[in-house]
């Protein structure tokens, strides 16, 4: 079978397990090895640790070892004598080797029955390191965009002190609509008289345009960051999260819209869920609607989070208005787009359970450090 | 916006679905139904009753025992009422066992020793209008036994609560939601009938338009005569149930007709007109007019009026004039409905600061055309029926109303634009239903002309939305399209990656991450008026709270208000952290940092965004190593990026919010400071109610970073190294770091066989082993103990003692020649 090559060997080795040492034969004929012998026998079962065995073996067999000593005795002797002696010198040197050899496997097995005999209470850690966590909308974030990205959107942010301009006339909010009051806005004192006007960005919807200016279409983004808006009660913060998608091309229609939002809510939590519309109206979509989702926690069934509606509540979208194209340049009988967004915050709240807003901000570490990750 | 099931059904020709549906249905059509409410159930229970005799109560003086007729029998009812009418007269009576709106459950008991088998209720107790004084007397040929609810229609009704989005004025009247409703049903629509008052005579100059550019049409109908007198019942509860509250036949005339077809009015009392006549002006700067809520307002150039011969007396479309308003002894009225253009409106209404029912709906656009002179003319039919006035005179004035436009649809690029299949004919008909005047061309695209009522309908797009709505959005399947060409792959985003980064690091070192207000009060950053002067700050000119607020130019204000919280309930330890941006103005030394995708020309007039990451970590009470434990955690979190550095002494110049004396910093290999770290400055720590704590608290400039390069490998020297220690005795305010650094750009300016370089085991080159200040702190006049250990090694070999030994001995020389004459004193071996 052909494989990718791992890049390092070519080809697999096997390594053979090493032999086991030899057995005692009989026992030598010279009195004086038969002596060392036993005296090696005898020593070896007092030694009973790896340091013991190595003394012994260089008590013996080292260069200066009383058996090796015996070697010289050889000299003395008869060619014939010699040869047995010889042969007998080398097994009783094997038996000693083989025997500090099985000793020192003893001594291991030992030591590692000890070892595991062992008991030691570890069920509580008494001191653990503390635990670290980034915040649930930070989380969620990463989980939209991570959603996004593997959908194929470039994720892009803006700036939060923007241009009055690209905050509402390129969305077609013009100077004194109406739609000028949806949002309240914080304006910001200029840093010179220059008379140009500069706001805190209501909607991450600004990006929308910055992305556009950037280049032609296909274009294909979210943009995640904090928005303001000048309202402060229970349901909300003056400073939020909000997620913006973007997709614009030859023939995008309210049906990919669909079809997209449908993908995100189904990974975003994991499950199957419906999206429906119901027509709605932001100034830089048309149609506009706002979109909801099958409640996740209850399936439709109806249960507190979804209010027993077994829907959800959770952007707004819609069909790129002409009038946004013109503003930066793109020709609206050439492309069309959607676009949508909803608040992050929200989404983090409906995830993790979370009915109190202000426990988003705060920065008590008691909810913080229900989220390690 | 309140709309009235019973109202809304009388203009539809077929029934109203059930409460559930209809809500359903209009939010449907865009026109979303926040809140049902049924109203009024208890006045299936209550019934006309007649009075048949009145007697005074033989244990009281304010109570009288009424005998009624309940159309069944008569039952004697204990009153304390001052207004029970003679015998004859129709009263409200609740039998035993009605449940008031209050939660009141009437039984049958004694009062006073005097069984009372009910009760005569006021118009407040029976939640049918404001009026508490006296029971509810009924018009005389009230028809006893009836019951309340449908002797008074609307008395019992289901209240929608709508929203209504900028885009629809139109939806913003009785009339306009039933045109939608029956638009979406295919039923017909029943308006009102009108007689109008076409047959008055004409009076050039009862009405003057000054201003034809910005009041498009004007009628004025003067009449003679009128009673001014309570609204009929109906009406009054009418306007009860949708929450204003019934003031006399003309006022409320206006009102309802502005519920119904979401068309304000005014009717002045043309006795106080100087001259009986109006003029449509713009305002003379510095005219006065007191308007109806009682404030008195300085009017400007740009602001439209209804004038009489002389003053001003109305700010046109949004409020009238007290002088001339309708009073009880009014007899002579001027009606006036008009069309003011939207914008001079919203204008106004802004800069005066006022909301009224009239100014919102002229701001987002009424009908000038049908609607205007139908609700012109069901305002005078009702005038002369309810206060008897008579017209004497009329006069209709015109000046420049938008053009309809003629938008051309087409149905294929319907069908691609919503994904759904949308023929020419269905279009047709659809946008017929809406009153869309439709001709149909022989290409098969659709002409088409908006009605006066829907000035929302300006392009194409606008008509695909009207077909959308009305076939239904769940029309729509999901179908999912490919990119036309290939996307590019995403460019890297760094900001993006290194916010990431710096989380995951901070998070990796045990801290919790919070989200801080990207604004706080000014205040807040006295402590940076030397860095950030305030000229620098980003101001908000209309903050929540009064005083005054800046985006934060600094992440330490928000970490410490957070910290303090959780100290207060009781945290024996502080660590937490903040990614994010603060602002200030450029200074003018550079481009600006702005994030996003693209730079706009325009971008040089925006703020300084810089992305930094925060930390601050805080114990009860500790020593040097917390603040040392956040200088490591800002180096980790750098080195997690990808930049090489070590942590130093901090840079010259101030540094806001930091101990003066306990501080440090972390420089990255090319020398740029990148974060800072320390002790929170003792000012700011009492500040917060930290008083006791050690704060350390550490930044780094996030936005400073460029794009890391990729690590290359370092060969590992597999021959021996050889290692010196150096203690030295450093006298204060010399940070060890300094002597670690002079040492490592001496030798890197050295050539040689023998360098210093990493130890055997990988150690850097030069390290701070230990460090001892002696008992108590005491050591050598303030000195302290630094024990460095240096490693040396050679390329390719062992290094031998003696070349060793030569270098170390060279080094230390030129060391403490370097450091001899330092004005912080010396530096000593030992």
């Amino acid at each position: 079978m052909r494989r990718w090559p791992c890049g390092g060997c070519r080809r697999l080795r096997v390594v053979g397990r090493v032999a086991e040492a030899a057995l005692l034969c009989s026992p030598p004929v010279d009195p004086r090895l038969r002596a060392e012998r036993e005296r090696f026998i005898e020593a070896a079962r007092k030694a009973d640790d790896d340091a013991a065995l190595y003394a012994l073996k260089v008590e013996f067999l080292g260069k200066k070892g009383s058996l090796s000593k015996l070697r010289s005795v050889m000299r003395d002797l008869s060619p014939a004598e010699r040869k047995a002696f010889g042969r007998d010198f080398n097994t009783v040197k094997d038996e000693i080797e083989a025997l500090i050899d099985a000793r020192r496997k003893e001594l291991a097995k030992r030591r590692r029955a000890e070892e595991l005999a062992r008991w030691e209470d570890v069920s509580v850690v008494l001191d653990p390191v503390p635990r670290g966590a980034l915040h649930i909308v930070t989380q969620t974030w990463r989980r939209l965009e991570r959603v996004f990205e593997n959908m194929g959107f470039t994720v892009h942010d803006g700036p939060h002190v923007e241009h009055g301009k690209t905050n509402f006339d390129d969305l077609n909010i013009p100077p004194d609509h109406p739609a000028r009051d949806m949002q309240d806005t914080f304006f910001v004192v200029p840093p010179t008289d220059d008379g140009w006007e500069r706001v805190l960005r209501t909607h991450t919807s600004p990006v929308q345009i910055r992305t556009m200016l950037a280049g032609p279409p296909p274009v294909r983004v979210v943009a995640l960051g904090q928005v303001y808006r000048r309202d402060d009660d229970a349901t909300h913060t003056p400073m939020f999260h909000q997620i913006e998608g973007l997709y614009v091309d030859r023939d995008v229609s309210m049906a990919d819209l669909k079809a997209t939002l449908y993908h995100f809510v189904s990974a975003v939590f994991e499950t199957d869920l419906d999206v429906r519309f119901r027509p709605s109206f932001f100034p830089f979509v048309e149609p506009g609607a706002e979109f909801d989702v099958r409640c996740p926690f209850c399936k439709g069934d109806g249960c507190s989070v979804c209010k027993r509606t077994g829907w959800i509540e959770l952007g707004g979208s819609g069909m790129v208005h002409p009038a946004v194209f013109e503003a930066v340049g793109y020709d609206p009988e050439e492309v069309s787009g959607w676009a949508f967004g909803f608040g992050i915050d929200r989404m983090a709240m409906l995830l993790h359970g979370v009915s109190d807003l202000r426990l988003l901000f705060d920065g008590d570490q008691r909810f913080l450090e229900q989220f390690p990750c | 916006m309140l709309i009235s099931a019973t109202w809304l059904s009388s203009f539809l020709g077929d029934e109203l679905p059930p409460p559930e549906r209809t809500a359903e249905l209009v939010t449907g059509l865009g026109l979303e139904v926040d809140g049902i409410e049924e109203v009024g159930a208890h006045t299936r229970h209550v019934r006309v009753a007649e009075v048949r005799s009145v007697a005074p109560h033989p244990n009281a003086n304010r109570l009288r025992i009424v005998r009624i007729f309940d159309g069944e029998r008569e039952l004697d009812i204990v009153c304390g009422a001052p207004n029970v009418p003679d015998p004859g007269g129709k009263v409200a009576f609740a039998p035993v066992g009605t449940e008031l709106p209050g939660g009141l459950r009437i039984e049958a008991r004694e009062i006073r020793g005097v069984p009372s088998a009910g009760m005569l209720c006021s118009e407040a107790e029976l939640d049918l209008g404001p009026d508490e004084n006296g029971i509810l007397v009924l018009e005389p040929d009230a028809p006893a036994g009836r019951p309340l609810a449908e002797y008074v229609p609307g008395a019992h009704d289901v209240i929608f609560e709508l929203s209504v989005t900028p885009n629809r004025p139109d939806a913003l009247g009785h009339v306009g939601v039933a045109r939608d409703l029956a638009a979406k049903l295919a039923c017909p629509l029943r308006l009102p009938e009108t007689i109008g008052f076409g047959e008055v005579a004409e009076q050039p100059d009862l009405v003057t338009l000054e201003a034809p550019d910005a009041c498009g049409r004007y009628f004025g109908v003067a009449l003679e005569g009128a009673k001014v007198g309570p609204s009929p019942l109906e009406a009054r509860v009418r306007l009860h149930r949708l929450g204003l509250r019934p003031i006399s036949a003309p006022v409320d005339i206006t009102n309802l007709v502005l519920l119904e077809w979401g068309q304000p009015l005014h009717v002045f009392d043309r006795e106080r007109l100087k001259g009986g006549v109006v003029r449509v002006r713009r305002a003379r700067g510095g005219e006065r007019i007191e308007v109806l809520d009682g404030r008195t307002l300085t009017l400007c150039e740009d602001d439209l009026v209804i004038a009489d011969a002389e003053d001003p007396v109305a700010l046109a479309g949004i409020m009238g004039g007290a002088a001339s308003a309708v009073q009880s002894d009014t007899t002579r009225l001027l009606l006036e409905a008009a069309w003011f253009r939207p914008a001079i409106v919203r204008k106004a209404a802004r800069r005066h600061q006022i909301a009224s029912d009239s100014s919102h709906r002229f701001e987002r656009g009424v009908d000038h055309g049908f609607g205007l002179e139908r609700a012109a003319a069901r305002a005078f039919d009702l005038l002369r029926a309810w206060t008897g006035a008579r017209p004497v005179a009329r006069c209709e004035v015109r000046g420049e109303v938008p053009a309809t436009p003629r938008i051309r649809f087409r149905a294929r690029r319907c069908t691609r634009l919503l994904g759904i299949s949308v023929s020419v004919d269905e279009a047709q008909e659809i946008l017929g239903r809406l009153g869309v005047a439709v001709e149909r061309e022989s290409g098969g695209d659709l002409v088409c002309a908006p009605p006066t009522h829907r000035p929302d309908l300006q392009r194409e797009v606008d008509l695909f939305e009207e077909v959308l709505r009305l076939k239904g959005l769940d029309a729509i399947e999901a179908r999912s399209v490919v990119p036309s060409k290939p996307m590019a792959a995403a460019m890297p985003n760094l900001p993006r990656r290194l916010r990431r980064g710096a989380q995951d690091a901070l998070a990796a070192r045990g801290l919790l991450e919070i989200v801080g207000w990207a604004f706080r009060p000014d205040a807040d950053f006295a402590f940076l008026d030397d860095v950030v002067p305030p000229a620098r700050r980003v101001r908000l000119k209309n903050p929540l709270r009064e005083e005054p607020t800046v985006m934060r130019p600094h992440l330490l204000p928000g970490l410490l208000a957070a910290a303090s919280n959780n100290a207060a309930r009781g945290a024996r330890r502080i660590r937490l952290f903040e990614v994010g941006r603060v602002y200030t103005w450029p200074a003018g030394d550079g481009p600006n940092h702005v994030a996003g995708p693209v730079r706009l020309g325009e971008d040089d007039r925006l703020a300084d965004e810089r992305q930094m990451a925060g930390v601050l970590v805080g114990v009860p009470s500790g020593d040097v190593d917390v603040l040392r434990g956040v200088g490591d955690v800002c180096l980790h979190v750098l080195e997690r990026l990808g930049y090489t550095g070590s942590t130093s002494a901090p840079p010259p110049g101030p540094l806001a919010g930091f101990h003066p004396g306990l501080v440090g910093a972390v420089r990255l290999a090319d020398g740029r400071w990148i974060a800072r770290y320390g002790a929170v400055h003792p000012d700011l720590v009492a500040a917060y109610d930290l008083g006791g704590w050690t704060l350390a608290y550490g930044e780094i400039d996030l936005w400073a970073l460029g794009p890391p390069e990729v690590r290359k490998a370092r060969p590992i020297p597999n021959q021996p190294g050889s290692s010196r220690d150096l203690s030295l005795a450093v006298p204060p305010r010399v940070h060890a770091a300094e002597i670690r650094d002079w040492i490592l750009t001496w030798a890197q300016g050295r050539d040689g066989a023998v360098r210093l370089d990493i130890g055997d085991a990988g150690e850097p080159p030069v390290e701070v082993v230990e460090e001892y200040r002696g008992e108590g702190g005491e050591f050598e006049g303030g000195r302290r103990a630094v024990l460095f250990r240096l490693h040396y090694r050679a390329d390719g070999r062992t290094v031998r003692d003696d070349e060793v030994d030569a270098l170390h001995e060279t080094l230390v020389a030129a060391l403490l020649a370097a450091f001899g004459d330092d004005p912080r004193g010396p530096l000593r071996r030992r």
